[in-house]
């Protein structure tokens, strides 16, 4: 590796570690494997570099290592759902209702649980199409698959998160909780009534 | 040629964005990987000069004395040789497997998290509610004035310390103004109206109204006499005990003074939703 070799990964390193370290928290479920995930990576990118640096998009380069490394040592690994960071913790003070505040962050915190909950490949195939906004041929690139396999895996992780999380199809147009077939949009918004409500 | 997202995706994508950003990264040092990966080149020249030199050696004196049958053995001789320089060189794929312990302890933490919640009455990170009273300007042109079309109670759960009431309004979003009263009555006649519980929470929205152009009340059941949530509902029960001249008087009953807090949720430009929120804590 020569001067400039090693000032390019360098700066890249220092311009996309963070942004690595983020999907790999998604695709890991906590810190140490994320952290221990990117700088295997990195090294890896580092042991190849004038193949990585030759690559169009160094990036995308580096995100197939990662994400073949998580293949590779995740493999034979149980399933291990850890869910929030203790920073995760709603702040009930601006404007927005806490109850309302205190429910979104659980349907999140319950959407993140069920992504890590499904297998390696899918949930690499979900973080990589939501989280970063890649398209389906840029995804089959970074897992070795075909586009056609990162549509169908797309599908079927969205349909098992939904089933998981017990939600219709379909959200009410506000945007954040479970849609309720009752029209009333106030039940809409929030299907979970008292169930006994007598009248005086 | 990407379709746009449905609710449910936007969704993912929030819930993504929001758990990947609360862990702060860590700082990977470049130099550090440069560093440990030059070092990793020279010990393998150097391991490999050390076996090319046993080799050479040991051929050199297998030669000498049983000749061709030494080349099956010489990489363990190569290996056996140089143990110093193979453990000092950094193995970084070993952590991982040793970090297996923490994380494998704490598998299905979301349903621990909730049933522990449940049980506990302590709500760590979660804000008491003030009992002070609060108001907000109505800020809308005056016609048309906004219709209180239903009072819905929204969650009483044992997951979050905070239950509400939801106040759906037609048109534009009343001002309100919260308070705590000593005693409940009738607007305009001043008749008391006897409720359960001992703490009054009065809501006064204003520009607002709860009947139609014929006087019939929009809300069911109409609630000028007190309407319980149910035996355990936090609030007790809730009255309609003023609609007049474009204020409406809206009273909930608790078992005691408890927070709360108020907020207005925008469904739709005619359908606002006045959100009341109190501790259950």
């Amino acid at each position: 590796m020569d001067a400039r070799a090693r000032t390019e990964f360098e700066e890249f390193v220092t311009a996309r570690s963070a942004a690595l370290f983020r999907t790999a928290v998604l695709l890991t479920g906590n810190r140490q494997d994320a952290q221990d995930l990117v700088q295997s990576a990195l090294e890896r990118a580092c042991r190849h570099w004038d193949k990585v640096a030759a690559a169009e998009q160094p990036e995308a380069y580096v995100r197939r290592i990662l994400v073949n490394s998580l293949k590779d040592r995740w493999r034979l690994r149980k399933r291990v759902v850890e869910v929030p960071f203790d920073d995760a913790r709603p702040s009930a003070s601006v404007g927005q209702s806490p109850y309302r505040q205190v429910e979104q962050v659980d349907l999140r915190r319950s959407m993140i649980a069920e992504l890590l909950r499904l297998p390696t490949g899918i949930r690499a195939v979900l973080v990589l199409r939501y989280f970063e906004d890649l398209s389906e041929a840029e995804i089959a690139h970074a897992l070795g698959c075909s586009a056609g396999t990162v549509k169908s895996q797309a599908a079927r992780g969205l349909a098992k998160l939904r089933a998981a999380l017990g939600t219709e199809p379909d959200f009410a147009a506000s945007g954040s909780p479970p849609a309720n077939q009752d029209s009333n949009s106030v039940n809409r918004l929030l299907p979970n009534r008292l169930a006994d409500r007598g009248d005086s | 040629m990407k379709r746009p997202l449905s609710p449910f995706e936007q969704e993912l994508v929030n819930a993504m964005d929001e758990y990947a950003h609360s862990a702060v990264p860590p700082a990977f040092n470049a130099t550090r990987i440069v560093a440990r990966e030059r070092q990793r080149v020279r010990m393998r020249i150097s391991l490999a000069a050390v076996c090319v030199a046993t080799a050479a050696g040991v051929a050199s004196c297998v030669a000498t004395s049983v000749p061709g049958n030494g080349n099956k053995g010489l990489p363990v001789v190569g290996n056996t040789n140089t143990p110093v320089s193979v453990t000092a060189s950094p193995t970084p794929s070993a952590s991982p497997h040793t970090n297996v312990s923490p994380s494998g302890t704490t598998g299905g933490s979301p349903s621990a998290a909730r049933g522990g919640g449940a049980s506990s009455p302590t709500y760590a990170g979660f804000p008491p509610l003030p009992t002070t009273p609060t108001s907000s300007p109505f800020t809308g042109t005056v016609p048309p004035v906004p219709v209180l079309k239903s009072i819905e109670p929204v969650g009483n759960f044992s997951l979050f310390p905070y239950s509400a009431i939801a106040f759906e309004f037609n048109g534009q979003a009343p001002g309100f103004t919260a308070r705590y009263v000593n005693q409940v009555v009738h607007e305009g006649s001043g008749a008391p109206i006897s409720m359960p519980g001992s703490a009054f929470l009065q809501l006064t929205f204003s520009s607002a109204q709860a009947h139609d152009d014929s006087g019939n009340s929009t809300l069911n059941p109409p609630a000028t006499n007190p309407v319980s949530f149910g035996p355990h509902g936090v609030p007790e029960a809730y009255v309609v005990n003023g609609d007049f001249e474009g204020v409406v008087t809206v009273t909930l009953s608790l078992d005691s003074k408890r927070g709360f807090h108020i907020s207005e949720q925008t469904l739709s430009p005619t359908d606002h939703v006045i959100d009341v929120s109190i501790s259950t804590s």
